[in-house]
This record gives structure tokens, C-alpha cells and sequence, in this order.
């Protein structure tokens, strides 16, 4: 007996002072990631890093001197104020809410990113930077086949008039353009002179993944096109599907001041 | 009520929680009760000691009739060294149990209590140490620990249901022998 007393006391030393240093870790406000308004699926999507052992739980977000409350999982079973981890690690998880928008017209599009401020259950807030995104028609081109994974995403398309591809661009650092095929045959990027396209003619575009800093957050590839005498652009919609690793994590946290 | 019924009710009681309207009308404050009365009973080593651990289990399980779940790993500072101290405080007061009975059976031999005792350190070392290691293999280690506790636990029923029969059979043979 007096040998476990003594395994006790050691072990609750250890648990003291594990449990002292794990309260250190803890952030007392969470740190907000990134968010966006889809204009198309009308919801506001948005992210934030908070506690894994006690995460924070939106309450609601305010934007433009409006209100909006998060979606739950509806279920006889779930507990209030459920959240949905983006990544789990030690010290701290990505949470990503969803807040419906149910009319097309509550929000009107904007240009340039608006902030809002998350207000969450315990009383604390964060202020969000929200970027607009729409998803845009593409009537020069109709997808055929595409795949998404961890690997990146990969689409095949079809011309459906001619027109003149000058340059792919991809406006986001975080992905790169793997392959770019028109009728099966490697392209050269940047493209070194403009392409032109019949119709019918496949362009596959192949694009490596990158980290999603929400559920669903998208990225854009854009097509800088001249279609007869007009010069336009086709942006295509892509998801980024790679979860934020805890390096990332720690270093957003890092950079937020809050630790 | 021999020793071993009175812990075997009480950690019966302990066990069950049975919900009506918000309420648990078997609180575990009644099951620590019984628990440290079983201890004030008996003369055998260690057994002040059962009742010193089970005094503050008492008044946390007391706490909890109020504002259950207080004492978790997720609450506060104080509250999350409160629940480490709560488990600490358990398994010294199974080690007295387990004490106290060997007492009275005249030390029967048996690896349960090792064992038993064993899992409960390791489970807290682990949550020690582990909430500091890779957050999914610790939650599945936990996961799998806490089932084998759970067999284990009911195990410890059927243990101190044998060791009432033990106790009643000792008690009445010395009175027969008297």
C-alpha cells in the first residue's frame, strides 16, 4: 500500500504538472481562420482555431449590423452547440461552421471582402474577413469527367465554340497547375504562344492539392481567353481537400499573438 | 450487512445513474456513503484510510448532483486538477477495499487487485502523458482502455460478490466455533 501511495503521489505530480502546462497551451479567445459568402450554395462558410479539449462554439456571426446563426446537425441525440472539427491535434483544432442563408437577397454580392465579427458562447468575439464567391457559367466549355482527392484535382473539358487560349493563371499560391493537355498533348506553361481551340477540342487541366482552411473552400483557375474579337476570361472552380496540418495550426496560432 | 455488501450496494449505486426529469435519483453521494460507512465499520488495516479517501469523493460527488460533469478534463484549472485528484483519490479507495478484504477473508490470493489497480494507474498516467501525444492514437488508446476497464469493473462486482459469500461463510463458522 505504501508503494502505491508513493505511484500515486508520482503520478499526480505528473498529472499536475502536465495538466498546468496543457493550461498554458490554451487560447482564450479563438483565432479566426478564413471565411467566404457563397453566393451560390447561399451560405456563409468560415473557420477558426480554438481549444481541442474545450473548443468555443459559435453562437452567431454579425455582419453589416445583421445577425446569423450556424447551422447544427439536427438529431434527437445531439448535444447543443455540437462543433465540426476541420482538424483535431493536441492543443488545437480547426473548428468550420456553415451559416444557411435563405434568401438569395439577404446579402448583397460585394466586390471587396467584408468583415464580420464571430460571437461565440462564452461571450468572446473574433473579428472574420469574408471573401465573396459565386460560381461562374462557363459556356465555352462543358466538363466532361473530373476527379478530386488528395492528390489535387484533375478535369476534362469540351470546347464548345473556338476560341484562343493566351494564358492559364491560377489566383492562388497554394495550388499549382500539374498538367495542362489540349487533344491529349502536353502544353508548355506559361504558354509560350496562344493557343487556339476548335470546337469539340479536350483541354484537361490537372492541379495539385492545397490546404483548405474551411470545409469547401474553393480556389479559381483562370482562362484568359480572346473569343472572336473580345477578350474574356472562363474561371473554373476547383476545392482545396488538404487538411491543415498541426504545424500550420500552431502557426497561425503563433502568428495571432494569442500564444 | 457485511463489508463487501455494503461496497457492493454502494458501488451499485455508484455504477447506475437513473435520470427523471434532470434529476439522478440514485446519486453517487448515497453509494460514497455507504461506501465510507462500510469502512467505519470494520477494524482492519488501512481502513481510516478508505474513509480519509472517501470523504472528499463524497463531497465531489455531492458538487455533481448540482452541476454534473463539473469535474472533467476540459473545465477549468483548478476544476481539471480537482477531477485528477478525484481519480487519484478513487483508486486509493479501491486499493483499501481491496485491503480491508484481504483482511477479512484472511489474504486469499488473487491477481485481480494488481491488475485492476494497475489499469486504473495506467489509465491515469496516460492521461497525463497522452493529451500531449498524437490526439488520435491517444483517443483510440483511451477508447480501448476504457472498454477494458469497463469488463474489468464488472468483474469487481462479481469479485466482491464472491467475497461477501466468503465473508458471510467466515462469519458464520466463528460463530459456530464461539
Amino acid at each position: 500500500m505504501k508503494k502505491l501511495l508513493l505511484l500515486l503521489a508520482a503520478v499526480g505530480l505528473l498529472q499536475f504538472l502536465s495538466i498546468v502546462y496543457y493550461d498554458t497551451k490554451m487560447l482564450d479567445r479563438p483565432v479566426p481562420v478564413a471565411g467566404l459568402i457563397d453566393f451560390t450554395d447561399h451560405s456563409i462558410r468560415f473557420s477558426y482555431i480554438t481549444n481541442s479539449s474545450a473548443p468555443h462554439t459559435v453562437h452567431f456571426l454579425e455582419l453589416n449590423g445583421n445577425t446569423y446563426y450556424p447551422n447544427e446537425p439536427f438529431s434527437m441525440f445531439a448535444e447543443s452547440g455540437q462543433v465540426e472539427h476541420l482538424a483535431k491535434y493536441r492543443y488545437y483544432s480547426v473548428v468550420s461552421a456553415e451559416i444557411p442563408l435563405f434568401t438569395e437577397e439577404e446579402i448583397q454580392p460585394f466586390d471587396q471582402p467584408v468583415q464580420g465579427t464571430i460571437h461565440f458562447m462564452d461571450g468572446a468575439t473574433a473579428p472574420i474577413r469574408l471573401t465573396a464567391y459565386s460560381y461562374e457559367e462557363t459556356p465555352q466549355l462543358q466538363s466532361l469527367s473530373f476527379s478530386i482527392g488528395s492528390h489535387g484535382t484533375a478535369e476534362l473539358y469540351k470546347a464548345l465554340v473556338p476560341f484562343t487560349v493566351n494564358r492559364l493563371t491560377i489566383a492562388d499560391d497554394r495550388v499549382d497547375v500539374l498538367q495542362f493537355k489540349i487533344n491529349g498533348e502536353d502544353m508548355p506553361l506559361p504558354l509560350t504562344s496562344p493557343l487556339h481551340l476548335n470546337k469539340d477540342d479536350k483541354i484537361w487541366i490537372e492541379t495539385s492539392d492545397g490546404i483548405a482552411r474551411y470545409k469547401m473552400e474553393p480556389f479559381q483557375l483562370e482562362l484568359q481567353i480572346a473569343e472572336g474579337q473580345q477578350d474574356g476570361i472562363i474561371t473554373l472552380s476547383r476545392l482545396l481537400n488538404i487538411m491543415p496540418s498541426e504545424d500550420w495550426v500552431t502557426r497561425q496560432v503563433k502568428e495571432s499573438g494569442e500564444q | 450487512m457485511n463489508f463487501h455488501k455494503m461496497i457492493l450496494i454502494g458501488l451499485l449505486l455508484q455504477f447506475f445513474d437513473f435520470w427523471i426529469g434532470g434529476f439522478d435519483i440514485l446519486p453517487d453521494t448515497i453509494g460514497l456513503l455507504l461506501i465510507g460507512y462500510a469502512f467505519t465499520q470494520v477494524k482492519a488495516p488501512y481502513a481510516k484510510l478508505g474513509i480519509g479517501a472517501t470523504v472528499p469523493l463524497v463531497l465531489a460527488a455531492f458538487a455533481e448532483i448540482f452541476e454534473p460533469a463539473l469535474f472533467t478534463s476540459s473545465a477549468g484549472l483548478l476544476l481539471q486538477i480537482a477531477a485528477a485528484s478525484v481519480q487519484l483519490l478513487t483508486i486509493v479507495q479501491i486499493a483499501c477495499i481491496f485491503t480491508v478484504s484481504n483482511y477479512i477473508v484472511q489474504y486469499e490470493a488473487s491477481l485481480f487487485p494488481t491488475v485492476w489497480i494497475g489499469l486504473l494507474v495506467m489509465m491515469e498516467l496516460l492521461t497525463a502523458i497522452g493529451r500531449h501525444l498524437n490526439v488520435q492514437t491517444y483517443e483510440h488508446t483511451v477508447y480501448a482502455l476504457s472498454f477494458l476497464l469497463l469488463s474489468l469493473y464488472l468483474y469487481f462486482f462479481y469479485f466482491l460478490w464472491e467475497r461477501k459469500k466468503k465473508e458471510t461463510a467466515l462469519v458464520k463458522e466463528r460463530a459456530r466455533t464461539n
